[in-house]
């Protein structure tokens, strides 16, 4: 299988960012990671992937942000999985209003992302 | 650095000014020298004058001390040495004053003093405060120089560790990482050991890191990858580490041992954790519930039994959490049947059973009521009142006309949190001017918190009864 999308993925846990950069390495996706916001910010506008895979408690510029500006300042704009500690029903509302494309509980299946990634980007 | 220097010349400058301050100490006698006379040698040595002279009973004359004489500086009990400034001819200590050796002088020159004046003790000092503190002084310099190396060097050992501890988490986070999402069959058993071969966990420096790496990552993950790294940890044999640790005597380490027993399925644990719910920590106790409700023990709720202490409202809430998260199957049968005296758990029973199964915990509570002793029925009725279940309104009302006065109170009390219109319950109760006055006050305090109750008013007024003031008082203070 071959496939060259390019995956932003944000997560300030590193254990975390490493399993799930193996994982979609694994499916050929071309990966490039951010510990905090800052990093997530400086890719998105220099070297704009197809999809940010994001948390949303960041250091220095939380995920909400980095959502809008995947949205508003990328063009085109950039599809976003909200990857979540929390379930909560009014963070999951408010995530998908300022333009979050999915949004995933953790715990969470690394299976089933990769699902999700793989049916966005065959879009 | 600069600070540790600092230090090290303070310990050196210390070390020295202590060994010289002794040497002054330790001195016995002094031979009178060029140019110095009773008063120059008493400062010298810090002596008052008179102090010198009591040492010196030859000395009749203090002013005419001459060069050579002896001046002693410690009292001498025995054998009072005769004064030897005749022997030493004055124009020989003129001719050579540089060269006079005070021990030589005494010994080759002088008479000596005999083997029992040398046996005096050298510290039978005139004055023991200032060789206490110059002995204190030197103490206190050598504690702060040791404790300034302990720091340093336990610093230097701390940054090594931190690199260390480093470099091996990266280690296994890869090793994990691969291993976790293989192509290989995760179901052959050679590859559980070559993960183990892998990431080599010996000590018990390693085995820490590498079981708070794969508990860290089973919090995150769910499905196969979750049941992959419980399998990771039972390969290394981790569980034999929390094992111990739910007997170690720190708090932290008993919690943490609990959590994870919980989380890898560590089902030895169990008869451990059941002690622990019973642990001065509450820490501790909580990470022992969850584990055991995550264990999914014989009865989720058999844990309760070994409860001896009063449950707060957060560790409720937890229970409960742990609960819906968890465990949730058929537990409010098993809340029906639970027996304790303990009144904070059996709330908590009554929340549980209602939480799972209304219908089940109408019966569970009335069976509360009736058997229970008056301690847990009050705390019945209170949990009723945090419930605010609709249902629990009709359990109180059937109950109402069993309970005790006080009882009754407490329900009417409750009642009216729970209703928003009341269906002549609080009114019945106020009309009836056989029941007890404290009776018809809280009915008027129900009728106030109701949507109602302001209708009622004119009743109350109209009513010539001995409360009647009190009550109108109440009703208005409440509704205004």
């Amino acid at each position: 299988m071959s496939n060259s999308e390019s995956i932003l993925i944000v997560e300030d846990d590193e254990l975390i960012l490493k399993t799930l950069e193996f994982r979609l390495k694994k499916e050929n996706y071309k990966i490039s990671i951010a510990k905090n916001g800052l990093e997530a910010k400086k890719i998105l506008l220099e070297n704009p992937p197809k999809l940010m895979i994001t948390d949303l408690m960041l250091p220095f510029i939380n995920g909400r942000e980095l959502i809008q500006i995947a949205k508003n300042e990328c063009n085109p704009p950039i599809k976003v999985i909200v990857l979540s500690a929390s379930s909560q029903e009014n963070v999951i509302l408010d995530a998908f209003k300022i333009g979050a494309d999915d949004f995933v509980s953790k715990p969470f299946s690394p299976i089933e992302l990769s699902i999700r990634v793989k049916r966005f980007l065959s879009v | 650095m600069n600070v540790f220097t600092l230090h090290i010349s303070i310990l050196i400058w210390g070390l020295i000014q202590s060994v010289s301050g002794q040497n002054v100490a330790d001195k016995k006698f002094h031979i009178v020298g060029k140019n110095e006379n009773f008063f120059r040698i008493s400062l010298k040595y810090n002596f008052k004058q008179t102090a010198l002279l009591t040492f010196n009973p030859q000395i009749k004359h203090p002013e005419s001390i001459e060069v050579g004489d002896t001046v002693w500086l410690s009292k001498r009990e025995h054998n009072p040495i005769k004064t030897t400034s005749k022997q030493v001819t004055k124009s020989e200590v003129l001719a050579e004053p540089k060269d006079i050796q005070p021990s030589k002088a005494v010994i080759n020159t002088f008479d000596t003093p005999s083997q029992h004046d040398l046996d005096i003790p050298l510290f039978n000092h005139p004055d023991p405060i200032t060789n206490w503190v110059l002995k204190l002084d030197a103490f206190f310099v050598l504690i702060t120089g040791i404790t300034i190396i302990i720091i340093f060097v336990s610093r230097i050992t701390k940054n090594r560790v931190a690199v260390r501890k480093k470099r091996l988490i990266e280690h296994y986070e890869e090793i994990i990482s691969s291993f976790l999402f293989s192509d290989e069959n995760v179901q052959d058993s050679h590859y559980l050991q070559r993960f183990t071969q892998k990431s080599v966990a010996k000590t018990g420096f390693q085995k820490t890191i590498l079981a708070h790496l794969l508990s860290k990552i089973h919090d995150n993950f769910l499905g196969d990858s979750q049941l992959l790294i419980e399998r990771m940890y039972h390969e290394h044999e981790l569980e034999k580490m929390a094992l111990k640790n739910l007997h170690s005597i720190r708090w932290s380490n008993r919690a943490k041992a609990a959590n994870i027993s919980g989380k890898m399925n560590v089902k030895e644990a169990i008869p451990t954790l059941k002690v622990l719910v019973s642990d001065r920590n509450r820490q501790v106790r909580i990470q022992a519930i969850i584990a055991l409700i995550r264990l999914r023990n014989d009865k989720p709720l058999s844990f309760l039994s070994g409860i001896r202490f009063e449950l707060t409202d957060w560790e409720q809430v937890q229970i409960l959490k742990a609960l819906e998260r968890y465990n949730t199957n058929e537990i409010h049968l098993e809340a029906s049947h639970f027996e304790t005296e303990l009144a904070t758990v059996l709330g908590l029973v009554i929340r549980i059973a209602i939480q799972f199964n209304k219908t089940e915990s109408s019966s569970t509570i009335l069976s509360f009521l009736r058997h229970a002793n008056t301690t847990v029925r009050m705390r019945v009725l209170s949990a009723c009142k945090s419930l605010t279940y609709i249902e629990s309104v009709d359990i109180l009302k059937t109950y109402f006309d069993e309970a005790a006065i006080h009882e009754k109170i407490q329900i009417i009390d409750v009642i009216s949190v729970l209703i928003t219109e009341d269906d002549g319950f609080f009114l019945n109760i106020f009309e009836n001017e056989e029941l007890d006055e404290s009776l018809r006050l809280a009915a008027a305090k129900g009728l106030a918190n109701v949507s109602n109750g302001y209708a009622h008013m004119e009743l109350i007024n109209k009513e010539e009864m001995s409360i009647q003031s009190k009550l109108s008082k109440h009703v208005l203070d409440w509704r205004l």
